[in-house]
């Protein structure tokens, strides 16, 4: 009787065995890993990386660099993370654009302050938290009366989480920056938008 | 009335010769918050800080007169304005500053590692005016005063200094009085140096202003209708005063004006505001809205104050220790 079973259980193994094998063989193509190959250099990321996305814009500098991180190997080459990709929302590394609010994350300065209008080239300076379409970020400058002096948009678009520098001059406001006076001005730097937003101010100051 | 005419005609002589230039005097914010609520009409004070608006005013100090102004623009921008006239036998004598300044202006340098902009230290700005002022009366009805203005600006490594001469007069005629402010008539300038570049000079003209302005009492309502010449610009201003009877010691005011920016680009603004008068002492408010959106309400406030000292009647300028008042700030004034 032992042998019987133990004839049967051995048999039933081998048909198990080759019934898998079979499966398996059968559907191979299927669930087949594959490994993409390495690229041509290691510096080419052309696969990995769209050039038409500022992924910097997306980055969340709000994590902890304290915790604890889990980084998606995806391919040959250094590590990255697509924003657009579902994965992307582990350890919320990156932020959808749209949950990104507008605000600037760098003080809006002049350099040179104080400056001269006819001898300097002064430029104005700052850093949003994501990019921002042409025409939609908005300059008011005051005099110490409380008067406003001139008001522009910047004509350029604006790169998120990157420090941009912009001449004060017609060529980024469109239009012509007025004689002022020697004094001190106030600026405001707002958003444009359904509801119009102060993003930042800041003071310089003029010599002749 | 021949003083008047070589007067009109040396208006019309100096409006040929205004300089193109821009510098902008803090004192046009007005002398005071009586001034600002009337739109800044120029021959409507008759106390100290008519030395700002008209030398020739002063003519109603009878003792000693004082003025406080005090104002925060923009939650940034501090202006003060101190006056200060004692009536001798010579005239009226009087001295005034006024001062704007702000602090902690960002002098900016460039990473050398990130290429950002970076605050390397933070500066203040001062901008101060002081005058000395000279009423006297050609007849009862007929005023004269001048000013002699110092100007002094210092902000991070420059300086600058320059002077000037106003003339003021103030003729009484039987319903209304004329009031007529030349601030600046020898149009002098404004010389900048800088302490650590020799080779930085910059000069800033001061433009010849002229104002106009009458007075004219109907019932418990006085009316200033104002004309103002100022770089070529026409300004127009209008201030009304209502003293109703059943309260004597509450004075409202309202005015319009318009006024150049820093960038001589016209400004229209409406005021108001009232004076309380109590005993020798009247309180000035004024309310006005303000471009910038982050203040956009200001209020200004001053005093004056007309008082005795030790019962003294008209002295000399040097007449009595009660002097030493006006010697103090007259002297500050000499060596700004």
């Amino acid at each position: 009787m032992i042998k019987f079973l133990n004839h049967n259980f051995i048999y039933l193994s081998c048909i198990c065995f080759i019934g898998i094998f079979f499966i398996t063989y059968t559907y191979a193509d299927i669930n087949k890993l594959t490994i993409d190959p390495p690229p041509a250099s290691a510096t080419d990321t052309d696969s990995i990386i769209d050039p038409t996305i500022n992924y910097h814009s997306y980055f969340n500098t709000n994590i902890k660099l304290s915790d604890p991180i889990s980084i998606m190997y995806l391919s040959w080459g250094n590590p990255q993370l697509d924003p657009f990709s579902p994965l992307s929302q582990i350890n919320n590394l990156y932020e959808q654009p749209s949950n990104v609010a507008l605000a600037l994350s760098s003080d809006a300065l002049f350099y040179p302050n104080p400056f001269s209008l006819k001898t300097d080239t002064p430029q104005i300076g700052f850093k949003t938290t994501k990019d921002v379409d042409s025409q939609s970020i908005e300059i008011q400058i005051f005099d110490m009366r409380g008067l406003q002096v001139f008001q522009a948009y910047f004509q350029d678009n604006i790169i998120g989480n990157t420090y941009n520098k912009f001449d004060f001059s017609e060529s980024t406001f469109g239009k012509s920056i007025p004689n002022l006076s020697s004094g001190v001005y106030l600026f405001l730097i707002l958003s444009d938008g359904i509801e119009e937003k102060i993003l930042g101010k800041g003071k310089f100051s003029i010599k002749p | 009335m021949s003083l008047i005419n070589t007067i009109v005609v040396m208006i019309l002589i100096l409006t040929h010769v205004i300089y193109a230039n821009n510098f902008s005097s803090i004192s046009d914010l007005g002398a005071s918050a009586q001034a600002i609520s009337l739109g800044n009409i120029q021959g409507a004070s008759r106390s100290a800080d008519a030395i700002f608006s008209n030398p020739a005013g002063l003519y109603k100090v009878r003792n000693y007169s004082v003025s406080l102004f005090q104002a925060t623009v923009m939650n940034e921008i501090n202006y003060l304005n101190m006056s200060l006239c004692k009536r001798t036998k010579y005239g009226n004598i009087g001295v005034g500053y006024y001062s704007a300044s702000v602090g902690d202006i960002p002098f900016t340098a460039i990473d050398p590692d990130t290429a950002e902009f970076i605050v390397q230290d933070m500066y203040s700005y001062k901008n101060q005016v002081a005058k000395i002022a000279y009423q006297t009366k050609i007849s009862r009805r007929f005023h004269l005063g001048i000013n002699y203005t110092k100007y002094k600006i210092s902000f991070h490594d420059i300086t600058a200094s320059g002077y000037g001469f106003d003339i003021g007069i103030l003729k009484i005629f039987r319903y209304f009085t004329l009031s007529t402010f030349l601030q600046n008539v020898n149009q002098g300038s404004i010389n900048y140096q800088s302490s650590s570049d020799s080779d930085y000079t910059a000069t800033e003209k001061i433009p010849l202003s002229i104002s106009s302005s009458l007075r004219i009492s109907i019932a418990d309502f006085i009316l200033y209708p104002q004309i103002k010449l100022y770089d070529n610009n026409f300004l127009p201003s209008f201030g009304i005063n209502y003293n109703p009877r059943f309260i004597p010691f509450l004075k409202f005011n309202a005015g319009y004006r318009q006024l150049l920016d820093y960038a001589y680009q016209k400004h229209d603004k409406a005021s108001f505001g009232l004076d309380l008068k109590l005993s020798s002492i009247v309180f000035h408010y004024a309310y006005e809205r303000s471009d910038y959106t982050l203040a956009d309400h200001t209020s200004y406030f001053s005093f004056t104050y007309n008082f005795k000292f030790n019962n003294s009647k008209s002295t000399g300028l040097i007449g009595s220790s009660s002097s030493a008042l006006l010697l103090l700030p007259f002297l500050y004034v000499l060596t700004l």
